[in-house]
């Protein structure tokens, strides 16, 4: 599973690449570990360059949002393709969710 | 159009049918998104099979005709029923949502018909989706 982690301000922003699905998910779970130890800053993820994700790739963001529900940070998820989003609305996700259009609009909401 | 494939139950097989299924896109003559979620209705399942059923071989059949796509997966795995399998509350706050049966909630969504019988210890599960 390829990913880009990158930071702004006191934001982390991981970037799967490709596809979320059983066979990816594992490897993308492990990479958000680390993000979800003790969190000391925001997490966004940036579904920009994800094509395809699938209800392994759904549970990793379920139990990334789940730990961040008890903590001061943000999680979010911006970028997403139409059929991603689709997905996600399906699960009822955008339900507990914040879904950004852009990486910009989460950086503004947290600068608030 | 008419196809059998075979695989073994491993989980890196997945990857592999799933290539060959988006090769047959323009024999089934559906759209990219459409292909997207037969991907993904396969994947679901499939998945289910090799992680939770704990058989051997999975056929997976693809039938096209007229405006509809017929598939059929049969595992040697343990019974294994999606049709009975409990509907997710997508309305349920957070805390009180687990991953388990979004697969199938998922699957549900993106066919028409879904259809299971068990038989000679064998599971097949059969849906159809207009294309």
């Amino acid at each position: 599973m390829e990913y880009t982690v990158s930071q702004e301000k006191n934001i982390n922003i991981v970037r799967p690449i490709g596809r979320l699905d059983s066979t990816t998910s594992p490897d993308f779970e492990q990479c958000l570990a680390e993000y979800l130890k003790s969190p000391g800053r925001h997490l966004l993820l940036d579904f920009d360059e994800l094509d395809y994700i699938s209800s392994a790739g759904l549970r990793v963001v379920l139990n990334a949002a789940k730990v961040f529900r008890e903590v001061e940070w943000k999680f979010a998820a911006c970028c997403m393709q139409d059929h991603v989003r689709e997905v996600f609305e399906i699960s009822g996700f955008d339900s507990f969710i914040s879904i950004y259009d852009t990486v910009a609009g989460f950086v503004d909401r947290v600068d608030e | 159009m008419k196809v059998k494939l075979q695989i073994q139950a491993t989980i890196d097989q997945l990857g592999s049918l799933c290539k060959t299924v988006e090769s047959l896109q323009q024999s089934i003559m559906c759209t990219d998104r459409q292909m997207c979620e037969i991907i993904l209705v396969l994947e679901e399942l499939v998945a289910n099979a090799i992680l939770h059923g704990g058989g051997r071989v999975i056929e997976v059949e693809l039938d096209k005709e007229w405006d509809e796509l017929a598939i059929t997966i049969c595992d040697d795995g343990r019974p294994f029923d999606p049709t009975l399998a409990s509907e997710v509350d997508t309305c349920r706050p957070l805390e009180d949502r687990c991953a388990g049966g979004l697969g199938i909630h998922l699957v549900k969504h993106y066919t028409d018909t879904l259809a299971y019988r068990r038989e000679k210890d064998v599971n097949i599960v059969t849906l159809t989706k207009k294309i």
